[in-house]
This record gives C-alpha cells, sequence and structure tokens, in this order.
C-alpha cells in the first residue's frame, strides 16, 4: 500500500496562444508526505496547480485523486473534494473574524441566521488543533501576516482539506514564524493530509519535504526522494546546468569610506545605529524580519524620519529630508518591494528605467527619448533583460527581470551607495545567482553596496563585512573571516536571551 | 519606429473612435434640425466649450495625478465675480493678474490638502467647493455683478472675434496645444503620469511626489481662472453662481476622454474631444428646443458608458 497514491497527475499538456506552458508535467502525492513543487519562475509550477484546482483546464493529461480519475470544472468543485490552495497573497477579508472567515459561504445556520455558538465553537476546535493561540472571534486584521496565513490553514481544514498546496508561504515570515508553520505542517501529515509545498528556498525545502517534484520548461524532469538527493544535483535538476559558482563575492581591496552614519535613532523602530561602508565593498545587514533593517535605509534615503543621528558622506555631513536630496547625494535604494515601490506596473520597461533619470536628461524643456532609448539599451545589454521590447509593460515581465530593470534604473542614476533590500526575494534561482554576480562586479567597480537579506546563504554569500541586528539595534560587526553561521545566528538573537535572562 | 507604428495603430484609432461618436452625434442632430449644419452653430458650438476645454485641460492633470478636483465650479464662479469686479477697481491688466493669482491659490490649497496632507481629494475638494461658493457670495453680497465700462478690450476676450473665429476659441486652441505639449513631452508632464501610476515607486525613486500633486491642482485652478476671464467677459458680467454644476461637465470631458480614473493616464487632445462631444448635445438639445432636463439624463447616460468601458479597459489589463 505504500505507493498509493492520494493524488496523481499524470502528462498534462497545457497550451495558451503562443506557448505551451505544460508539457507532460505531473506530480505525484501520498497521504501524509510533503512533496515541494520546484522549478525556475515560468517552470510551469502554478500553471500545474490552477490546472488541478480548477482554475484552468488542461489540454490533455490525467489526474487521479483517491484513486478515481477527476476533472474540477471549478475552484469550488475541487474546494468541496477537499483540494484547498493557499495562496501566496492572502485572500482573508480583514474586517471579518477569524471564524467568519472561515466559514465564509458555509456558515452554520440555526433556522436561517448564522448559528454563531457553534460556528465560533468548530473554529476553535480547529485552531487548537493546530496548536494556534489565534481565536474565533479576534478580527483578522489586528493579526500579524502569519497568524493570518494560519487561518487560512485553518479554513483549508475546517474545509476538510485533502491535499493542501501551499505556494511560497514562508515569503513574508520571520524564522520564528517559519518554524511554527512548519510545525503545523508536520501536525497535518500525521493527520494524513498531502502536502504540496512550492518554494524557491532551498533550504526550507530540505528542512519540511519528503519529495521534490522538478517541472523545467513545462516538463517534468523527475521527482526524487529528498533523502537521496543533494542540493547541487536539484539545482541542476531546474536549471539544467550546473552551477559551480552558486555566489560570487566582490573580491576588491575596499577603499576609502564613502558612507558613515552616527547614532541614528527613530523612536519605535530602531536606535543608536553607527557604521560605516566603503568604496568597493558589499555590506550585509542580517536580521529576522521586523529588526529594523529596512527603516534605517528608508531613513538614510530621506523618506523615513529620523529622531537623532548624523550621516556623512565622503566625510562631509550632510541632512537628507527627502528621496530628491538622497538621490543628489547619489544613493540607489532598491526597495524589498519591487511591485509596490520599485516599479510603475503598467508602464514600459523603459520609461521605469529611465524614471529617476529624466531630470538628467532633458533637451531644453523636454524629455529626450533618444536618451530614454539609449539607457533602455544599455542596462538591456548590460544585465541581460530579458523583454521583448523597450515599451512592453513591466507587469508582464518575469519576477527575476523585473528586479533587473529596478537596479538598471539605479545604475542610470551612476549612484555612490546602492542599497538593496532582499535583491532576490521571489526570483528564479537563475536570475537570483545573476543578481549575485551583478553585486559582486558592482562593488568592484567601485562601488559601495549595502545588501539586506533574510536568506542566511545569500548574505554569507555576497558580504565582505556584515552588520547584524535584532530589535532596532545594531548587534555585532561580522568581518570577512568571521562571517559563519554560529555567528549570524547568535548575533541575531542576542537581545531576545538577554531580555528574559 | 516599432514605437511609431504602435501609436498609428492602438492608441490613433482608440481616440479617433471617439471623434466618430462625436461627429455621428453630430450627424444626428443635423438631420433633425438643418440648422445645426450652420457654420454659425458650428462657431457657437465652439464658443461654447471653450470654457469647459479650458478647465478640462486643468482637470486632466488632476485626474491623471490620481485625483479629483470638484472645486472648479465654485472657483469658476468665484473668479468670475473677482475679474469683474477688479476690472472696475484696478483695470484690466491687474483684474487678469489677480484672477489668475486667486486660482493658482485655491489650487496651492487644495494641492496641499491633497498631495501634502494626503486628504482624500473627493472630501477635500468637496469642502473647497462650498467653502469657494459662500466666498463668492459674501465678496459679492449675493448680487450680480456688471463692467462699469463694457467697451475695454478684455471684453474682447468673451466677445470678439478674428474673421469668424471667436478670440475665445483661439485662446482655446492654443491653451490646449501648450498644455498637451507640457503634458507629453516635459518631464513633469511625465512625472505626473509616473505619479498618477504609482506615488510610492515615485518616492522612492527621487521624485516630491507630494509637489507633483500639488501643481497638477495649481495647474486646475489655474486654468479654471483662465476660463472664469472668458465666461465673465463672454457677458460682461457675472452671477454669483455661474459656475454651478461646470464641475459636473469638465469632469465627464476627461473621463469621455478616456483618462484612467485611477490615475497614470489620459490626454488633452480626448479630453478636448470629449468636450466637444459634450458641446454639441448641449447646442443640439437647445436648438431641437427639447427641455433641459433630458441634457442631464443623456449626459448622466453617457458619462456611466464611459465610466464603464473605463472599467473594462483596466480589467483587460493588470488582474487586480
Amino acid at each position: 500500500m505504500a505507493d498509493e497514491y492520494l493524488l496523481e497527475m499524470k502528462d498534462i499538456v497545457k497550451t495558451f496562444p503562443g506557448v505551451k506552458a505544460l508539457d507532460g508535467a505531473g506530480i505525484k502525492v501520498r497521504a501524509g508526505e510533503v512533496v515541494a513543487l520546484c522549478g525556475e519562475n515560468g517552470a510551469g509550477k502554478s500553471t500545474l496547480m490552477k490546472c488541478l484546482y480548477g482554475s484552468y483546464h488542461a489540454d490533455s493529461g490525467e489526474i487521479y485523486f483517491k484513486g478515481e480519475k477527476v476533472n474540477f470544472k471549478n475552484p469550488d468543485e475541487a474546494k468541496a473534494a477537499g483540494v484547498i490552495l493557499i495562496f501566496q497573497e492572502l485572500s482573508l477579508i480583514t474586517d471579518l473574524t477569524v471564524a467568519e472567515n472561515m466559514f465564509l459561504g458555509s456558515q452554520p445556520k440555526k433556522g436561517r441566521s448564522i448559528d454563531w455558538k457553534k460556528m465560533n465553537a468548530d473554529a476553535d476546535k480547529v485552531l487548537q488543533d493546530l496548536n494556534s493561540t489565534v481565536k474565533s472571534t479576534d478580527y483578522v486584521r489586528d493579526l500579524p501576516i502569519s497568524q493570518q496565513q494560519m487561518v487560512e490553514i485553518a479554513r483549508g481544514i475546517a474545509l476538510g482539506a485533502k491535499i493542501l498546496i501551499l505556494d511560497e508561504p514562508t515569503s513574508s515570515l520571520t524564522e520564528r514564524e517559519k518554524n511554527a508553520l512548519f510545525d503545523i505542517i508536520r501536525k497535518l501529515k500525521k493527520q494524513g493530509v498531502g502536502i504540496i509545498y512550492i518554494s524557491h528556498k532551498m533550504d526550507e525545502i530540505f528542512d519540511i519535504c519528503d519529495e521534490a517534484v522538478v517541472l523545467r520548461d513545462g516538463k517534468l524532469t523527475g521527482q526524487f526522494r529528498i533523502k537521496d538527493i543533494v542540493l547541487d544535483d536539484l539545482i541542476q535538476a531546474m536549471i539544467g546546468r550546473h552551477m559551480d559558482n552558486y555566489f560570487t563575492k566582490c573580491t576588491a581591496e575596499p577603499g576609502r569610506e564613502v558612507l558613515r552614519v552616527e547614532g541614528l535613532t527613530a523612536h519605535g523602530y530602531f536606535r543608536d545605529i553607527t557604521f560605516s561602508v566603503r568604496e568597493k565593498e558589499v555590506v550585509g545587514f542580517y536580521g529576522l524580519v521586523g529588526a529594523g533593517r529596512s527603516e534605517i535605509m528608508e531613513a538614510i534615503f530621506g523618506v523615513r524620519h529620523l529622531d537623532a543621528g548624523k550621516i556623512f558622506i565622503d566625510g562631509k555631513e550632510v541632512k537628507i529630508s527627502s528621496s530628491v536630496e538622497a538621490v543628489k547625494h547619489g544613493i540607489g535604494f532598491v526597495t524589498e518591494n519591487r511591485k509596490e515601490q520599485g516599479l510603475l506596473l503598467p508602464k514600459s520597461c523603459r520609461e521605469n528605467i529611465s524614471l529617476a533619470k529624466l531630470p538628467q536628461i532633458k533637451k531644453g524643456l523636454f524629455v529626450d527619448d533618444s536618451k530614454t532609448n539609449e539607457i533602455y539599451d544599455k542596462y538591456h545589454d548590460a544585465m541581460q533583460i530579458s523583454s521583448p521590447s523597450s515599451e512592453q509593460p513591466i507587469v508582464y515581465l518575469s519576477g527575476g527581470n523585473q528586479q533587473k530593470v529596478v537596479i538598471g534604473k539605479w545604475l542610470a542614476m551612476d549612484p555612490k551607495i546602492l542599497i538593496l533590500d532582499e535583491p532576490t526575494r521571489g526570483i528564479d534561482i537563475g536570475a537570483k545567482s545573476e543578481i549575485h554576480n551583478m553585486i559582486a562586479h558592482l562593488a568592484e567597480q567601485g562601488l559601495a553596496v549595502i545588501v539586506i537579506s533574510s536568506e542566511m546563504p545569500e548574505i554569507m554569500g555576497v558580504s565582505n563585512r556584515i552588520y547584524t541586528m535584532a530589535q532596532g539595534r545594531i548587534t555585532g560587526e561580522l568581518g570577512e573571516t568571521e562571517i559563519s553561521e554560529e555567528n549570524l545566528m547568535r548575533n541575531i538573537v542576542i537581545t531576545d536571551s538577554t531580555q528574559k535572562a | 519606429m516599432e514605437q511609431n507604428k504602435k501609436m498609428g495603430v492602438g492608441g490613433f484609432l482608440k481616440s479617433q473612435a471617439l471623434l466618430m461618436v462625436g461627429i455621428i452625434i453630430f450627424i444626428i442632430f443635423g438631420l433633425l434640425q438643418h440648422s445645426f449644419f450652420t457654420t454659425a452653430n458650428i462657431v457657437n458650438i465652439f464658443r461654447q466649450i471653450a470654457v469647459i476645454a479650458i478647465m478640462g485641460a486643468g482637470m486632466t492633470y488632476a485626474i491623471i495625478g490620481g485625483n479629483f478636483d470638484l472645486s472648479v465650479g465654485s472657483l469658476l464662479s468665484l473668479c468670475g465675480s473677482v475679474v469683474i469686479v477688479t476690472t472696475n477697481q484696478v483695470g484690466q491688466v491687474g483684474s487678469v493678474l489677480i484672477t489668475i493669482l486667486v486660482g493658482c491659490l485655491s489650487g496651492v490649497l487644495c494641492g496641499y490638502l491633497c498631495g501634502y496632507l494626503h486628504l482624500n481629494s473627493m472630501v477635500a475638494t468637496l469642502g473647497m467647493m462650498n467653502v469657494l461658493q459662500a466666498l463668492t457670495l459674501m465678496y459679492t453680497k449675493g448680487q450680480f455683478v456688471s463692467l462699469d465700462n463694457s467697451d475695454l478690450p478684455i471684453v474682447g476676450l468673451g466677445q470678439g472675434n478674428v474673421g469668424i473665429v471667436p478670440i475665445s476659441v483661439i485662446i482655446m486652441a492654443i491653451f490646449c496645444v501648450v498644455f498637451a505639449i507640457i503634458l507629453k513631452r516635459t518631464v513633469f508632464g511625465h512625472h505626473v503620469k509616473a505619479v498618477g501610476t504609482n506615488p510610492e515607486t515615485c518616492r522612492y525613486s527621487g521624485i516630491n511626489d507630494n509637489r507633483i500633486v500639488m501643481l497638477t491642482f495649481v495647474i486646475s485652478g489655474f486654468s479654471t481662472a483662465v476660463a472664469a476671464i472668458l465666461l465673465a467677459m463672454r457677458g460682461a458680467g457675472a452671477q454669483p453662481t455661474m459656475g454651478l454644476g461646470y464641475e459636473f461637465d469638465v469632469i465627464t470631458a476627461v473621463i469621455l476622454g478616456g483618462a484612467d480614473l485611477n490615475g497614470g493616464e489620459g490626454s488633452i487632445y480626448r479630453t478636448f474631444v470629449g468636450a466637444l462631444i459634450i458641446g454639441i448635445m448641449k447646442t443640439g438639445f437647445v436648438i431641437l428646443g427639447m427641455s433641459v432636463y433630458y441634457q442631464y439624463v443623456a449626459e448622466c447616460v453617457i458619462i456611466l458608458l464611459a465610466v464603464y468601458m473605463d472599467i473594462r479597459a483596466s480589467r483587460k489589463g493588470v488582474k487586480k
């Protein structure tokens, strides 16, 4: 019975006008196992899941669920059968309570009205089973993202999930919240739920998954037992080539000091922050989500209020009260929220990449279109942005290409200091390594680079020096030789444990 | 080259479709009433729309920047009264300068509320609409104001012609062309579209988004002041409520012109065509001797259609 599959998708083909999105893709899931679904962006992971979920209909191929051939016409049918998809972006109604969200559309009734007692009790039971501290009567808007995700999962359980699909579930979770999620996943495994886990994060896949399905260009490359495979093999299966240099580090000798800050404080976010960055150097900032890293960079970039502290650029004290001044001082800032803060989604690649540069390239009173085209051409080639044309709306590009456009926008400004906040979040592994190479290359050319990342391998791989942060303070500085997982881990939990003691 | 080709097929056709609608409405009215096709009537239509088209050019900036300016009707009343009263008091040149200053100051205030304090533009300008109307009534003590000397050259702005073309139409043409060039070609114009698309991205790209939003309101106020001068001079006097309801016509023109109601896109030329359609309808109903009430209903139907098209178009784009 060991080979009895709860879910089996075979030879799925799905064609969109002009694109064969799936060409013989498939996945097998046993009850009580977690199967990772891996592949670069555009490999067909989402399309495959949507074919299962009834959002799309496969052109050919077979789906067996609990031994029977199925073909869900729409997501409602899939849900009713126990296939639950939890999207990366949560779909809760924040102004309703947890119980209302969990039973939305299927509330228990007493006569014609909702049986509130039963609904809340049912919700609490599911939440308790998940060891959650969330209560059925809490409003969703008051919960942190991680707990909202818990509510999504609880909703799935309440609906009687047999197969739970999690799409990049940890992208907005802290380390501790991630561990809580993994505890839940382990619990669900014991209850016999089959879980499909979509993620770019290799460490998580090796941590929580039993098997991994790899898709490449819509084709099934293979399904592996996690314990029989090593990281390099998995990566090779995804990209079809070996990545010899997964990380490239800047090897230049650091030059003079470009940026120094002393005693930066913003009440409620960070306090007494002092650090410096030299040219030809990549400085990493590592810490848990919420440690105040992004907020410091926002303050240096002039978009967040500072209560105290001094900023020096090239040894001279400067006052930066707006992003306009930050740009004048040669600072570029690639924010962590690409779509909300980095891009004009409906606008073209050319408009996006030349946005910050416009005031510098005007001809008389007017925008010089030939210059904006030049900028696009230059960075299109230099950064290998793959886009059908300069006029393609940026929203249609992959995450990796969008990020290259954002970085290109800043390189066009010829900055002295480049700040990159989570530069590879939600980006496939091929583009990730290109961006890592680019960071090293830019530093070697003389740029002072600051990188914020929550991914330990990334921060260790790209940084020459790392500042660690916890709860709004810098807790340590690690030179090149001191960078190790143990040191990083110890430094980011330091404040926590001292407070408890 | 590729870019030009795309404009030629897609964008051009779209704007021409709107013009076609205008021409069809024009022909329908003409078939119902032959006097509609006379030169005098066509000139009259253009004279009618000068005010809406000029204000519409300003409103296009506000809407592309992501905001509505509901205060323009009341501001039209205020500026109309101001230009008449100050012409009597300080002369023609001074009155034009003062009136434009009043328009711009109102824009600065609306712009400060919406751009820097981030108040919802509907609410802020709705409040301003009442304040400005009240100011007008206080300023004129609720009375009709008229020029002491209606032979002044400034009256020509409203009543004069060059050949058969009214001076107000010439001013409208110059105004729309200049504003279209500013929007399409200058850094400021690009920034307005960028801020309307996503103000946060602009702030994080070293653009002062608050200032851009404020300037769009100043432009709207400035345009309204110019329109008020033409409208007041047409009658050599001003009712304290002469701007009543104009904000509706002006916003209708911009929406008919296909500007994105969420900000980010729009064109002065298409707003002009929108104003033209409104002008044709208004004149048509008058000539046919139909009740002004039908006109309100017809305008309402047209604006609902235009908004519906806007929603459909935006659904086709980014999935939300």
